[in-house]
């Protein structure tokens, strides 16, 4: 090869290199943000001052936050285009409007499959406005386990207790036969003037299935003017707070530190989740998730009659199922 | 007739007949097919191909190197994690078959399948084999061969040249059959395309949580999915018409 012929190879491999160096710069902008690690759990000071009575601020009083369950089965569609350019520069306005196009698209498919995914909803609009955030979270502390020295107030108050911002939401299965609770507890380092800094839980519960077809649900759901939705809504909240305490005062052990892929029960569908089991009865089970969750989910039903399963509970904390 | 005409009239021949040719439709289990005499089944599964990403629709040289540039820490992370449950497929399977009745052995060295010479009986009947497996019968002394073929598996984002016009998708593709190695009939054929996003966010460097948790959900979707065709129509006692419309998916 000639000494012209590497030269050219070296400019034309540069010329790549430069190129999807620029692209890189250009389409930063047009990606997904990264998301940081969702949960910080408690040192062990605070985890001690946890294991006795506690300040729950909840926030306003408000319609407790529900949603349908968000499914999105389908891939998205290419916004196609080609790049029709003089010079390097024209290329790349030609992709940065693609990408501008596509993410347009994208952001008006997701807002569209939510709006769909709320329809759900739609039979129990009225019990649901009914339901308050207030409420929710009394009721749940009279329910929990682990309530008895927790008090609710509105906004951070005055005292030496150490208080944890609770705020949870409702998500109800498009097959209307499950109810899940999202519960977030932040919990503020005193010692840590900034506060966005403090310590942060998920718990997720998942109710156990509802054994009625979809259309009977509504009837199950309504009957005496919504008891049964707010009760397991109550009842939910109840054990993700336990959950809470547990782990906060670190009271949650692993069974195994190694990941398993849990299944579980969601309404008449089987889920998994890949997770590091925490405790396991013969009706639920307690998972951490990869992200950090504690999760709550019924066995399958498959294992519920197993008789083996019902003369060995091998259930390293006490809980009582929910709903 | 010159060499070009030649050449383009076989060309033509080809693509023509590559567009008339009929996929594979999916054959359900016939439980049948094991019970009594001539249930002895082996099963082999393919070496299953490397973890990785892959970026279908990303079309040129540079939106590859691109695509490849942007997901580089999800790659690493995906690079490291392993197929357990696929891995775990051939002996759940054997278990399953076992459980219904059948003599089942689980192949260490799978049979190269693409060796073997096509089935010329095969025209468009959708229940009889590509290949003729009728050498294997002696070889292998079984009377079924159970192929686990997965030709995909890891996280897959879809481009448009340049831009990403999906979220990533934790997937496995691929194909199982079972073949009756005397007759060169289907006994099951299932094509296996499962996907799914993570749950909520999904750009959660370095150790993606979310994807990763989906990578293992695929996996455990197309495991229950294939042991629920065999373990469910197996227990039947009819022999319902073999051809359905449903497949192994699980697409979500």
């Amino acid at each position: 090869m000639t000494t012209m012929g590497v030269s050219s190879l070296f400019q034309s491999c540069g010329r790549a290199i430069a190129g999807i160096s620029l692209l890189a710069f250009v389409l930063a902008g047009c990606t997904t943000p990264t998301v940081k690690p969702q949960v910080r759990p408690v040192d062990a000071a605070t985890a001690k001052r946890l294991d006795g009575s506690w300040v729950a601020v909840v926030g306003e009083d408000r319609v407790f936050p529900f949603n349908g369950e968000y499914r999105d089965s389908k891939a998205q569609n290419g916004y196609q285009m080609l790049y029709p350019a003089s010079d390097f520069a024209g290329f790349l306005v030609g992709v940065a409007t693609h990408a501008a196009l596509q993410s347009a698209q994208n952001d008006a498919h997701l807002e569209a499959q939510r709006k769909i995914s709320d329809e759900v909803l739609a039979p129990y609009r009225q019990v649901l406005d009914e339901i308050r955030v207030h409420e929710a979270f009394r009721r749940a502390l009279q329910l929990s386990e682990s309530g008895a020295g927790i008090d609710v107030a509105e906004a951070p108050k005055d005292t030496t207790a150490p208080q944890v911002t609770l705020a949870a939401h409702a998500i109800m299965a498009q097959s209307r036969r499950a109810l899940i609770i999202d519960l977030v507890a932040k919990v503020r380092d005193p010692s840590i003037p900034d506060d966005t800094a403090g310590y942060v839980h998920k718990v997720r519960v998942i109710s156990d299935p509802i054994e009625v077809n979809y259309h009977s649900a509504n009837d199950y759901w309504l009957t005496d003017d919504g008891h049964q939705l707010k009760q397991t809504v109550s009842s939910l909240l109840a054990k993700a707070i336990d959950l809470f305490s547990a782990d906060a005062t670190r009271h949650l052990h692993s069974l195994e530190q190694k990941q398993i892929t849990a299944r579980y029960q969601y309404g008449n569908e089987q889920r998994r989740e890949r997770a590091v089991l925490l405790e396991q009865s013969c009706s639920r089970q307690t998972l951490r998730t990869l992200r950090g969750w504690v999760l709550s989910v019924p066995v399958m039903d498959s294992l519920k009659g197993d008789a083996q399963c019902r003369s060995t509970d091998v259930a390293t904390h006490s809980e009582s199922p929910p709903a | 007739m010159n060499r070009a005409k030649l050449l383009t009239i076989v060309m033509l021949t080809m693509m023509l007949g590559a567009c008339a040719s009929v996929p594979q439709q999916p054959v359900a289990f016939d439980a049948g097919a094991i019970a009594g005499s001539g249930n002895h089944v082996a099963i082999q599964m393919k070496k299953i191909p490397a973890t990785d990403t892959t970026f279908p629709g990303a079309g040129c040289l540079m939106c590859i190197g691109a695509a490849r540039l942007f997901h580089s820490d999800l790659s690493a992370q995906v690079q490291s994690l392993q197929p357990e449950d696929l891995n775990a497929l051939p002996d759940r399977l054997a278990k399953v078959l076992r459980d219904n009745g059948a003599q089942v052995s689980v192949l260490d060295q799978p049979e190269d399948i693409s060796s073997l010479p096509s089935n010329a009986a095969k025209g468009e009947n959708q229940k009889l084999s590509e290949k003729d497996f009728r050498p294997l019968a002696d070889k292998l002394g079984v009377d079924k061969l159970l192929v686990l073929d997965i030709r995909g598996q890891g996280v897959k984002r879809a481009y448009s040249s340049y831009i990403p016009t999906d979220i990533p998708r934790a997937y496995v593709s691929g194909i199982a059959y079972m073949v009756d190695l005397k007759t060169n009939t289907y006994v099951w054929y299932s094509a296996i395309e499962t996907a799914r996003p993570a749950e909520g966010e999904w750009n959660e460097p370095p150790s993606f949580p979310g994807l990763t948790n989906a990578y293992y959900q695929v996996q455990a979707e197309t495991s229950d999915s294939l042991t629920s065709e065999l373990s469910v129509n197996a227990t039947k006692t009819s022999k319902a018409s073999p051809l359905t419309e449903t497949t192994a998916k699980v697409t979500q």
